[in-house]
């Protein structure tokens, strides 16, 4: 569910951005004032852990192919909603910088889709009213999938919404849904088996760990307060698309017009404005991607990296016979 | 080399940036503001902007010369994206077929373009990740975010998970390659001995958090990670994010490729 940023535009990029930082602003202020101390390096080592269980992959029945845990749901069972959101939003700042696995711009977006949905919505709404340690494996099972899949569609739709409002894909939001709810409903129900696979376990080799977190004398508040930033969340994202809607003739316009089959004509000031100048600006305003500008670049751009590489190695030759000399 | 051994050799060498080409020296911050607005410049290129967002390629073959990366490797790299973007892009050809004229007897669907576009982007704004964490190292990155404001528990949670990636990931590298060598050959686990194996490294690491706890406060930890850090901005630096942002204004404004147009049969 990564998002890259080829797939978002700049007004969704930076409203979703916005949003992502006032909770991750809110999460860090609440695991400050947490009374657990050992909090802070239990958090870094299960960042970690998410990490490397991710490398470890479980056979998904009657299917061939294999998958491996996200871990938003059990890392809010261990460490609180918070503590869990902060968790997962340094695996993804992590995997976005060090292994390009998802965009930095797009960074807000897959902390919304991801962990926020995760470990604000879905854990203290379903996995933490549901769930009665010591717990049975069936009923382990039933509240972590619920939550999961949960978890897991809210994300997909949120993608669905990030990419329609970009413009980025000529699918309609209705066929874009359909083809990615099923896939996130399968997906939800492997992670939620997956999960309970291992709550299962340590439940049964280390209950304290996750019997301590649902009993945090803080749990009550912490969740009521997730749920009242992810709607301050929510509201931004609305205030944010809105006037996306209203001012990106490039982004929603078409998405509409794609649905509609009709060119919309622009009404307010600000895309009135923003037609005239870039009227001004461009050669050809109604646009016609030449083959002669195309290959013009493409001829600049092999020529620009044969010089580039040239330079790098005849860099790295001196640098080496430098070493060499000494 | 297995994939999470490549990834272990990737940490390592993260860990000792080259430091010897140019850009290693711009101060981070710096990198980061560039990166940024270079991304947003990316991202405000409309996609029916197939030749402008070419013209955009010169910031990362230009970056990577300055850090002495080969810029083929970062390419290469980058094409790690394709998938998803692939993904999603696809139906545009399919969809949006307003036709599009190249040249003479050339016609394309609109929607060719703008998945070529889409994947212009792709690739684009992974390079210019790829070259900001190549150039700069992670630790000195989290510093440079922390001077420009992140929260104290945001870089010192990400410095935590970083130092302690290597550690685990060894560890479920030795979990793996025991099962691998009991297994016949399978590379997946049925998901009862998976949750096992995972619970099992769960329970290590809690472990191991517990008396990395212990020993950091023994040492007087008190909640914040202490870097040794060297960043001052000097001159050099603001004429580079001048420079870029000038670079960067330009490409994202003019489209190069009109030029073209004009001296062509057109």
């Amino acid at each position: 569910m990564h998002m890259a940023d080829a797939l978002v535009s700049a007004p969704v990029a930076i409203t979703a951005g916005v949003a992502a930082t006032a909770l991750v602003v809110v999460a860090a202020r609440k695991i400050s004032k947490s009374t657990n101390e050992s909090i802070v390096p239990l958090m870094g080592v299960l960042g970690a852990f998410i990490f490397a269980a991710q490398m470890i992959n479980f056979s998904i029945p009657g299917t061939g192919s294999s998958g491996h845990i996200v871990g938003g749901i059990l890392l809010s069972a261990l460490l609180g909603p918070w503590a869990g959101f902060m968790t997962l939003v340094s695996v993804l700042i992590i995997q976005c910088l060090v292994f390009a696995d998802g965009g930095l711009m797009a960074l807000g977006c897959n902390i919304l889709n991801m962990a926020a949905c995760s470990c604000l919505v879905a854990y203290p709404l379903i996995y933490r009213p549901l769930m009665r340690y010591p717990a049975s494996l069936t009923r382990i099972i039933g509240v972590t999938a619920l939550a999961s899949v949960a978890a897991l569609e809210l994300g997909a739709m949120f993608v669905t919404l990030e990419t329609e409002l970009s413009g980025v894909t000529a699918l309609p939001t209705g066929k874009f849904l359909l083809f990615m709810l099923p896939i996130h409903l399968v997906i939800g129900i492997c992670e939620g088996l997956a999960t309970a696979a291992v709550i299962y376990f340590v439940q049964r080799y280390r209950p304290a760990l996750v019997s301590e977190t649902a009993n945090y004398s803080d749990t009550r508040s912490s969740v009521k307060g997730g749920l009242v930033a992810f709607l301050i969340a929510t509201v931004v994202l609305a205030a944010g698309f809105s006037w996306i809607a209203s001012s990106n003739p490039d982004g929603l316009e078409w998405s509409i017009m794609k649905v509609a089959g009709t060119e919309l004509e622009i009404t307010d000031v600000t895309g009135m404005k923003a037609e005239a100048l870039q009227n001004k600006t461009a050669i050809l305003p109604d646009y016609e991607s030449r083959l002669s500008g195309i290959i013009g670049a493409v001829i600049v751009m092999s020529i620009l990296w044969s010089v580039s590489t040239i330079i790098v190695r005849r860099h790295k030759l001196k640098e080496n016979r430098r070493c060499n000399e000494k | 080399m297995s994939r999470l051994e490549k990834i272990l050799y990737e940490l390592r060498e993260m860990e000792s940036p080259d430091t010897r080409g140019y850009l290693q020296q711009i101060d981070p911050r710096c990198k980061i503001v560039v990166t940024v607005l270079f991304l947003i410049a990316v991202l405000t290129v409309p996609l029916t902007s197939f030749d402008q967002l070419l013209w955009l390629f010169i910031v990362p073959i230009i970056m990577s010369t300055l850090a002495g990366i080969n810029y083929s490797r970062v390419f290469v790299n980058s094409l790690f994206v394709l998938p998803f973007v692939v993904l999603i892009g696809i139906f545009n050809p399919f969809i949006d077929r307003q036709p599009v004229i190249l040249a003479d007897g050339i016609v394309v669907n609109r929607g060719w373009i703008t998945f070529g576009s889409i994947v212009l982007r792709g690739l684009l704004s992974m390079q210019c990740v790829l070259i900001l964490i190549e150039s700069t190292g992670f630790i000195r990155l989290c510093d440079a975010l922390r001077r420009m404001g992140a929260g104290r528990i945001v870089t010192t949670q990400l410095m935590m998970v970083y130092r302690y990636i290597g550690v685990l990931v060894t560890e479920a590298i030795a979990m793996k390659r025991a099962c691998q060598s009991r297994g016949f050959g399978k590379e997946s686990l049925p998901i009862k001995l998976w949750g096992e194996m995972v619970g099992r490294l769960l329970l290590r690491t809690v472990d191991r958090a517990e008396r990395i706890h212990r020993a950091m406060i023994s040492r007087g930890f008190d909640g914040t990670v202490r870097t040794k850090s060297g960043l001052v901005w000097r001159c050099r630096d603001t004429v580079f994010l001048i420079v870029s942002i000038a670079i960067i204004v330009v490409l994202s404004v003019f489209n190069i490729s009109s030029l073209f147009y004009e001296s062509s049969l057109y």
